[in-house]
Protein backbone atom coordinates (compact mmCIF):
# COMPACT_ATOMS: atom_id res chain seq x y z
CA UNK A 1 0.00 0.00 0.00
CA UNK A 2 2.87 2.31 0.89
CA UNK A 3 4.62 1.63 -2.44
CA UNK A 4 1.37 2.29 -4.27
CA UNK A 5 1.08 5.65 -2.55
CA UNK A 6 4.67 6.50 -3.39
CA UNK A 7 4.15 5.66 -7.06
CA UNK A 8 1.01 7.77 -7.08
CA UNK A 9 2.94 10.61 -5.50
CA UNK A 10 5.64 10.34 -8.19
CA UNK A 11 3.06 10.45 -10.97
CA UNK A 12 1.37 13.52 -9.41
CA UNK A 13 4.75 15.25 -9.05
CA UNK A 14 5.62 14.51 -12.65
CA UNK A 15 2.32 15.90 -13.88
CA UNK A 16 2.78 18.99 -11.78
CA UNK A 17 6.50 19.13 -12.38
CA UNK A 18 8.83 21.07 -14.59
CA UNK A 19 9.42 20.55 -18.29
CA UNK A 20 12.67 18.78 -17.51
CA UNK A 21 10.94 16.31 -15.24
CA UNK A 22 8.35 15.62 -17.90
CA UNK A 23 11.14 15.05 -20.36
CA UNK A 24 12.80 12.55 -18.04
CA UNK A 25 9.52 10.77 -17.37
CA UNK A 26 8.76 10.62 -21.08
CA UNK A 27 12.17 9.07 -21.80
CA UNK A 28 11.70 6.59 -18.98
CA UNK A 29 8.33 5.50 -20.31
CA UNK A 30 9.37 5.15 -23.94
CA UNK A 31 12.49 3.21 -22.97
CA UNK A 32 10.52 0.46 -21.22
CA UNK A 33 9.27 -1.41 -24.33
CA UNK A 34 12.81 -1.58 -25.68
CA UNK A 35 14.59 -2.58 -22.51
CA UNK A 36 14.71 -6.32 -23.14
CA UNK A 37 14.95 -6.31 -26.90
CA UNK A 38 17.40 -8.90 -28.25
CA UNK A 39 19.73 -8.06 -31.08
CA UNK A 40 18.75 -10.35 -34.00
CA UNK A 41 22.17 -9.89 -35.61
CA UNK A 42 23.94 -11.28 -32.53
CA UNK A 43 21.61 -14.27 -32.43
CA UNK A 44 22.22 -14.98 -36.11
CA UNK A 45 25.99 -14.76 -35.58
CA UNK A 46 25.81 -17.19 -32.67
CA UNK A 47 23.84 -19.67 -34.78
CA UNK A 48 26.30 -19.35 -37.65
CA UNK A 49 29.22 -19.82 -35.30
CA UNK A 50 27.69 -22.97 -33.82
CA UNK A 51 27.04 -24.34 -37.31
CA UNK A 52 30.64 -23.71 -38.40
CA UNK A 53 32.06 -25.25 -35.25
CA UNK A 54 29.88 -28.32 -35.66
CA UNK A 55 30.84 -28.68 -39.31
CA UNK A 56 34.54 -28.54 -38.48
CA UNK A 57 34.38 -31.44 -36.04
CA UNK A 58 35.04 -35.12 -36.44
CA UNK A 59 38.40 -34.87 -38.15
CA UNK A 60 41.10 -36.91 -36.48
CA UNK A 61 44.51 -35.36 -35.92
CA UNK A 62 47.55 -37.52 -35.30
CA UNK A 63 49.57 -37.49 -32.11
CA UNK A 64 53.08 -38.88 -31.82
CA UNK A 65 54.72 -39.74 -28.53
CA UNK A 66 58.38 -39.33 -29.45
CA UNK A 67 60.66 -41.06 -26.95
CA UNK A 68 64.12 -39.75 -27.62
CA UNK A 69 67.34 -38.28 -26.23
CA UNK A 70 70.22 -36.01 -27.10
CA UNK A 71 73.23 -38.34 -26.96
CA UNK B 1 56.78 -33.70 -41.01
CA UNK B 2 55.55 -31.29 -38.33
CA UNK B 3 56.16 -28.38 -40.68
CA UNK B 4 54.51 -30.22 -43.52
CA UNK B 5 51.35 -31.03 -41.55
CA UNK B 6 51.13 -28.28 -38.93
CA UNK B 7 47.36 -28.50 -38.50
CA UNK B 8 47.01 -32.22 -38.18
CA UNK B 9 50.22 -33.60 -36.72
CA UNK B 10 51.18 -33.01 -33.09
CA UNK B 11 54.03 -34.47 -31.11
CA UNK B 12 55.65 -34.42 -27.72
CA UNK B 13 59.32 -35.27 -27.25
CA UNK B 14 59.83 -37.23 -24.07
CA UNK B 15 63.53 -37.22 -23.29
CA UNK B 16 65.18 -40.14 -21.55
CA UNK B 17 67.55 -39.19 -18.73
CA UNK B 18 69.75 -42.10 -19.79
CA UNK B 19 70.36 -40.44 -23.13
CA UNK B 20 70.42 -36.80 -22.12
CA UNK B 21 73.62 -34.89 -21.23
CA UNK B 22 73.86 -33.75 -17.63
CA UNK B 23 74.01 -30.12 -18.67
CA UNK B 24 70.67 -30.40 -20.47
CA UNK B 25 67.29 -29.99 -18.77
CA UNK B 26 65.40 -31.90 -21.46
CA UNK B 27 64.82 -34.79 -19.09
CA UNK B 28 63.46 -32.57 -16.30
CA UNK B 29 59.84 -32.77 -17.45
CA UNK B 30 57.55 -32.51 -14.42
CA UNK B 31 54.80 -35.10 -14.02
CA UNK B 32 52.32 -33.43 -11.68
CA UNK B 33 54.93 -32.31 -9.07
CA UNK B 34 57.56 -34.94 -9.78
CA UNK B 35 60.58 -33.59 -11.70
CA UNK B 36 61.99 -35.90 -14.36
CA UNK B 37 59.16 -38.45 -14.13
CA UNK B 38 57.41 -37.87 -17.48
CA UNK B 39 59.52 -40.21 -19.59
CA UNK B 40 59.10 -43.09 -17.15
CA UNK B 41 55.36 -42.69 -16.70
CA UNK B 42 54.59 -42.19 -20.36
CA UNK B 43 57.06 -44.82 -21.54
CA UNK B 44 55.67 -47.47 -19.22
CA UNK B 45 52.24 -47.04 -20.81
CA UNK B 46 53.60 -48.34 -24.09
CA UNK B 47 56.35 -50.59 -22.77
CA UNK B 48 59.08 -48.40 -24.20
CA UNK B 49 62.43 -50.14 -23.83
CA UNK B 50 64.74 -47.61 -25.45
CA UNK B 51 65.10 -44.82 -27.96
CA UNK B 52 64.16 -43.89 -30.56
CA UNK B 53 60.58 -45.04 -30.13
CA UNK B 54 57.57 -43.30 -31.65
CA UNK B 55 54.02 -44.17 -30.70
CA UNK B 56 51.36 -43.08 -33.18
CA UNK B 57 47.96 -42.17 -31.75
CA UNK B 58 48.88 -44.44 -28.87
CA UNK B 59 48.36 -47.62 -30.85
CA UNK B 60 51.11 -48.04 -33.42
CA UNK B 61 54.75 -48.30 -32.43
CA UNK B 62 57.80 -47.61 -34.53
CA UNK B 63 60.98 -48.64 -32.78
CA UNK B 64 64.55 -48.00 -33.85
CA UNK B 65 66.30 -45.54 -36.12
CA UNK B 66 69.12 -45.14 -38.57
CA UNK B 67 72.79 -44.50 -37.93
CA UNK B 68 74.25 -41.00 -37.82
CA UNK B 69 70.86 -39.45 -37.03
CA UNK B 70 69.85 -39.98 -40.63
CA UNK B 71 66.12 -39.35 -40.46
CA UNK B 72 65.31 -39.47 -44.17
CA UNK B 73 64.32 -43.14 -44.14
CA UNK B 74 62.20 -42.38 -41.09
CA UNK B 75 60.15 -39.94 -43.16
CA UNK B 76 59.36 -42.65 -45.65
CA UNK B 77 58.29 -44.95 -42.83
CA UNK B 78 56.33 -42.38 -40.86
CA UNK B 79 54.28 -40.78 -43.62
CA UNK B 80 52.23 -43.91 -44.37
CA UNK B 81 51.43 -44.32 -40.67
CA UNK B 82 50.36 -40.70 -40.44
CA UNK B 83 48.24 -40.91 -43.57
CA UNK B 84 46.51 -44.04 -42.35
CA UNK B 85 45.31 -42.16 -39.28
CA UNK B 86 44.72 -38.55 -40.24
CA UNK B 87 41.23 -37.31 -41.05
CA UNK B 88 39.43 -40.30 -39.68
CA UNK B 89 36.11 -39.95 -37.92
CA UNK B 90 36.27 -39.04 -34.27
CA UNK B 91 33.45 -37.84 -32.07
CA UNK B 92 35.71 -35.55 -30.06
CA UNK B 93 36.48 -31.90 -30.58
CA UNK B 94 38.93 -30.05 -28.34
CA UNK B 95 39.15 -26.30 -27.91
CA UNK B 96 41.98 -24.86 -25.82
CA UNK B 97 41.72 -21.31 -24.61
CA UNK B 98 43.08 -19.19 -21.83
CA UNK B 99 44.87 -16.09 -20.75
CA UNK B 100 48.57 -15.50 -20.31
CA UNK B 101 49.58 -12.81 -17.85
CA UNK B 102 53.35 -12.52 -17.85
CA UNK B 103 54.50 -15.98 -16.75
CA UNK B 104 51.16 -17.08 -15.34
CA UNK B 105 48.94 -19.04 -17.70
CA UNK B 106 45.31 -19.85 -16.99
CA UNK B 107 43.82 -22.38 -19.37
CA UNK B 108 40.37 -23.69 -20.20
CA UNK B 109 40.03 -26.84 -22.30
CA UNK B 110 36.64 -27.84 -23.62
CA UNK B 111 36.05 -31.35 -24.95
CA UNK B 112 32.78 -31.78 -26.82
CA UNK B 113 31.10 -34.74 -28.46
CA UNK B 114 29.31 -34.70 -31.79
CA UNK B 115 28.32 -38.37 -31.52
CA UNK B 116 27.65 -40.77 -28.68
CA UNK B 117 30.80 -42.41 -27.29
CA UNK B 118 31.35 -44.47 -24.16
CA UNK B 119 33.33 -42.64 -21.49
CA UNK B 120 34.79 -45.83 -20.05
CA UNK B 121 38.55 -45.42 -19.50
CA UNK B 122 38.55 -42.12 -21.41
CA UNK B 123 41.00 -39.56 -20.07
CA UNK B 124 42.03 -36.06 -21.02
CA UNK B 125 45.75 -35.33 -20.92
CA UNK B 126 47.02 -31.78 -20.45
CA UNK B 127 50.69 -31.25 -21.24
CA UNK B 128 52.89 -28.16 -21.42
CA UNK B 129 55.70 -28.26 -23.98
CA UNK B 130 58.37 -25.94 -25.27
CA UNK B 131 58.81 -25.85 -29.02
CA UNK B 132 61.81 -25.13 -31.23
CA UNK B 133 64.77 -25.55 -28.89
CA UNK B 134 68.05 -25.65 -30.76
CA UNK B 135 70.23 -28.22 -29.07
CA UNK B 136 73.42 -30.10 -29.72
CA UNK B 137 73.28 -33.79 -30.49
CA UNK B 138 76.66 -34.86 -29.16
CA UNK B 139 76.94 -38.43 -30.48
CA UNK B 140 76.60 -37.35 -34.08
CA UNK B 141 77.90 -33.79 -33.74
CA UNK B 142 74.88 -31.98 -35.15
CA UNK B 143 72.52 -29.30 -33.99
CA UNK B 144 68.96 -30.44 -33.61
CA UNK B 145 65.78 -28.39 -33.48
CA UNK B 146 63.86 -30.13 -30.73
CA UNK B 147 60.12 -29.84 -31.24
CA UNK B 148 57.55 -29.80 -28.43
CA UNK B 149 59.82 -30.95 -25.64
CA UNK B 150 57.71 -32.12 -22.71
CA UNK B 151 58.10 -29.66 -19.83
CA UNK B 152 55.17 -30.24 -17.53
CA UNK B 153 52.61 -33.00 -17.74
CA UNK B 154 50.01 -31.15 -15.72
CA UNK B 155 47.18 -33.61 -15.21
CA UNK B 156 45.27 -36.63 -16.46
CA UNK B 157 41.56 -36.04 -15.97
CA UNK B 158 38.57 -38.37 -16.24
CA UNK B 159 36.31 -37.62 -19.19
CA UNK B 160 32.68 -37.93 -18.12
CA UNK B 161 30.74 -36.89 -21.22
CA UNK B 162 29.35 -39.65 -23.41
CA UNK B 163 26.38 -38.31 -25.40
CA UNK B 164 26.18 -36.22 -28.56
CA UNK B 165 26.13 -32.52 -27.80
CA UNK B 166 27.67 -32.83 -24.37
CA UNK B 167 30.85 -31.00 -23.45
CA UNK B 168 33.16 -30.87 -20.48
CA UNK B 169 35.57 -28.15 -19.50
CA UNK B 170 38.85 -28.58 -17.71
CA UNK B 171 40.51 -25.50 -16.30
CA UNK B 172 43.61 -24.75 -14.34
CA UNK B 173 46.79 -22.75 -14.37
CA UNK B 174 50.54 -23.12 -14.43
CA UNK B 175 53.59 -20.96 -14.35
CA UNK B 176 56.11 -20.68 -17.14
CA UNK B 177 59.68 -21.20 -15.97
CA UNK B 178 60.96 -17.85 -17.14
CA UNK B 179 64.60 -18.83 -16.78
CA UNK B 180 64.63 -22.31 -18.29
CA UNK B 181 61.92 -21.94 -20.95
CA UNK B 182 61.38 -19.50 -23.76
CA UNK B 183 57.93 -18.01 -22.99
CA UNK B 184 57.34 -17.33 -26.69
CA UNK B 185 57.50 -21.04 -27.50
CA UNK B 186 55.38 -22.55 -24.76
CA UNK B 187 52.36 -24.56 -25.89
CA UNK B 188 49.54 -26.48 -24.29
CA UNK B 189 48.74 -29.85 -25.82
CA UNK B 190 45.62 -31.75 -24.86
CA UNK B 191 44.31 -35.09 -26.03
CA UNK B 192 41.60 -37.63 -25.39
CA UNK B 193 43.05 -41.06 -24.72
CA UNK B 194 41.61 -44.43 -23.78
CA UNK B 195 43.56 -45.76 -20.82
CA UNK B 196 42.67 -49.35 -21.59
CA UNK B 197 43.71 -49.51 -25.23
CA UNK B 198 45.82 -46.30 -25.12
CA UNK B 199 44.19 -45.18 -28.35
CA UNK B 200 44.23 -41.42 -28.82
CA UNK B 201 40.98 -40.12 -30.30
CA UNK B 202 41.78 -36.46 -30.71
CA UNK B 203 44.53 -33.96 -29.95
CA UNK B 204 44.81 -30.19 -30.03
CA UNK B 205 47.62 -27.71 -29.38
CA UNK B 206 47.99 -23.96 -28.97
CA UNK B 207 50.80 -21.57 -28.22
CA UNK B 208 50.05 -19.74 -24.98
CA UNK B 209 50.63 -16.45 -26.83
CA UNK B 210 47.92 -17.25 -29.35
CA UNK B 211 44.89 -17.63 -27.14
CA UNK B 212 41.66 -16.31 -28.62
CA UNK B 213 39.34 -16.20 -25.63
CA UNK B 214 36.21 -15.12 -27.53
CA UNK B 215 36.97 -17.29 -30.58
CA UNK B 216 36.50 -14.41 -33.03
CA UNK B 217 39.68 -15.09 -34.97
CA UNK B 218 41.59 -12.21 -33.38
CA UNK B 219 44.22 -13.31 -30.90
CA UNK B 220 43.98 -11.83 -27.40
CA UNK B 221 47.03 -9.63 -27.81
CA UNK B 222 45.43 -7.84 -30.77
CA UNK B 223 41.75 -8.13 -29.81
CA UNK B 224 40.06 -4.87 -28.79
CA UNK B 225 37.38 -6.89 -26.96
CA UNK B 226 39.12 -9.96 -25.61
CA UNK B 227 36.03 -11.58 -24.10
CA UNK B 228 33.36 -10.61 -26.64
CA UNK B 229 33.02 -12.05 -30.15
CA UNK B 230 33.68 -9.09 -32.49
CA UNK B 231 35.54 -10.17 -35.62
CA UNK B 232 34.99 -6.74 -37.23
CA UNK B 233 36.89 -5.01 -34.40
CA UNK B 234 34.88 -1.80 -34.88
CA UNK B 235 35.95 1.05 -32.63
CA UNK B 236 33.92 4.15 -33.37
CA UNK B 237 35.76 6.45 -30.98
CA UNK B 238 39.22 5.06 -31.68
CA UNK B 239 40.07 4.62 -28.02
CA UNK B 240 41.42 1.09 -28.49
CA UNK B 241 38.36 -0.48 -26.89
CA UNK B 242 36.01 -2.07 -29.42
CA UNK B 243 32.40 -0.99 -29.68
CA UNK B 244 31.26 -4.43 -28.56
CA UNK B 245 32.75 -3.88 -25.10
CA UNK B 246 33.00 -0.08 -24.97
CA UNK B 247 29.93 1.46 -23.42
CA UNK B 248 31.30 4.93 -23.86
CA UNK B 249 31.36 6.55 -27.27
CA UNK B 250 33.88 9.25 -26.45
CA UNK B 251 33.81 10.65 -29.96
CA UNK B 252 30.12 11.38 -30.30
CA UNK B 253 28.25 11.11 -27.01
CA UNK B 254 30.48 11.20 -23.97
CA UNK B 255 32.52 14.11 -25.21
CA UNK B 256 34.04 16.36 -22.52
CA UNK B 257 31.23 17.99 -20.58
CA UNK B 258 28.39 15.70 -21.60
CA UNK B 259 28.65 13.77 -18.35
CA UNK B 260 25.13 12.35 -18.40
CA UNK B 261 25.43 11.37 -22.05
CA UNK B 262 22.19 12.96 -23.15
CA UNK B 263 21.46 13.38 -26.82
CA UNK B 264 18.61 15.43 -28.23
CA UNK B 265 17.11 16.21 -31.56
CA UNK B 266 16.51 19.91 -30.94
CA UNK B 267 16.67 20.89 -34.57
CA UNK B 268 13.53 19.42 -36.11
CA UNK B 269 14.64 20.41 -39.60
CA UNK B 270 17.60 18.08 -39.36
CA UNK B 271 18.10 14.48 -38.34
CA UNK B 272 21.42 15.37 -36.74
CA UNK B 273 21.35 14.77 -33.00
CA UNK B 274 22.75 17.33 -30.62
CA UNK B 275 24.82 16.75 -27.53
CA UNK B 276 23.57 18.92 -24.72
CA UNK B 277 25.86 20.20 -21.97
CA UNK B 278 23.87 21.86 -19.22
CA UNK B 279 23.12 21.97 -15.50
CA UNK B 280 22.13 18.30 -15.51
CA UNK B 281 25.69 17.42 -16.50
CA UNK B 282 26.97 19.46 -13.56
CA UNK B 283 24.68 17.54 -11.22
CA UNK B 284 25.77 14.23 -12.71
CA UNK B 285 29.41 15.19 -12.32
CA UNK B 286 28.80 16.15 -8.70
CA UNK B 287 27.29 12.69 -8.15
CA UNK B 288 30.32 11.04 -9.71
CA UNK B 289 32.76 13.03 -7.57
CA UNK B 290 30.88 12.38 -4.34
CA UNK B 291 30.31 8.68 -5.03
CA UNK B 292 33.89 8.04 -6.14
CA UNK B 293 32.63 6.33 -9.28
CA UNK B 294 35.50 5.81 -11.72
CA UNK B 295 33.95 3.28 -14.04
CA UNK B 296 31.13 5.18 -15.70
CA UNK B 297 31.25 6.92 -19.05
CA UNK B 298 30.45 10.12 -17.20
CA UNK B 299 33.76 9.83 -15.40
CA UNK B 300 35.59 9.93 -18.71
CA UNK B 301 33.50 12.82 -19.98
CA UNK B 302 33.85 14.69 -16.73
CA UNK B 303 37.59 15.12 -16.75
CA UNK B 304 37.33 18.75 -17.83
CA UNK B 305 40.87 19.66 -16.85
CA UNK B 306 42.32 16.65 -18.63
CA UNK B 307 44.47 15.70 -15.69
CA UNK B 308 43.30 12.07 -15.66
CA UNK B 309 41.35 12.50 -12.44
CA UNK B 310 37.84 13.76 -11.76
CA UNK B 311 37.33 16.02 -8.75
CA UNK B 312 35.71 19.25 -7.61
CA UNK B 313 38.01 21.27 -9.86
CA UNK B 314 36.35 19.60 -12.83
CA UNK B 315 32.92 20.64 -11.53
CA UNK B 316 34.08 24.24 -11.25
CA UNK B 317 35.62 24.06 -14.71
CA UNK B 318 32.41 22.64 -16.18
CA UNK B 319 30.23 25.32 -14.57
CA UNK B 320 32.63 27.98 -15.76
CA UNK B 321 32.60 26.69 -19.31
CA UNK B 322 28.80 26.54 -19.42
CA UNK B 323 28.49 30.09 -18.07
CA UNK B 324 31.13 31.32 -20.51
CA UNK B 325 29.38 29.62 -23.36
CA UNK B 326 32.52 27.68 -24.16
CA UNK B 327 30.43 24.54 -24.17
CA UNK B 328 26.92 24.26 -25.36
CA UNK B 329 24.90 22.31 -27.81
CA UNK B 330 27.19 20.48 -30.16
CA UNK B 331 25.72 19.18 -33.37
CA UNK B 332 26.95 15.82 -34.57
CA UNK B 333 27.93 15.18 -38.11
CA UNK B 334 25.70 12.30 -38.98
CA UNK B 335 22.53 10.98 -37.50
CA UNK B 336 22.96 7.66 -35.78
CA UNK B 337 26.76 7.83 -35.71
CA UNK B 338 26.76 7.96 -32.00
CA UNK B 339 24.50 5.02 -31.31
CA UNK B 340 26.57 2.01 -30.37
Amino acid sequence: MEIKNQLLSIVINVVRGTAAMKKIAFLLIISLPFAQRLDPVDSAMDELRTAVETASRASQRVFVDDFTGLL
Amino acid sequence: MLEEFPETLVNVEWHSSGYTPSDSDFDDCIYYESVGACYGVRGSMYGVGGIPHTQWNGVESFVGGWGGANWEPAYDSFVPIYQSMVGGDTPYNIIINGIREDLQVTYEITVSLDADMSNTDKKVEIIVVEDNIMSYWGSVGIDHNARNVGRHWLVTEDLDVMYEGESQTFSGSFEIDGEAWNPDSVKIISMVQDYDTYEIFQVQQINVNEFDTDQDGIMNDADNCMDIYNPDQEDIDGDGLGDACDNCDNANIFIPGNVNGDLWYYDTSSLDPTVSVDIFDVLSLADIVTSGDQESCGYQAGDMTGEGDVNVIDIIALVSMILDGTLGNVSLNQAGDSIL
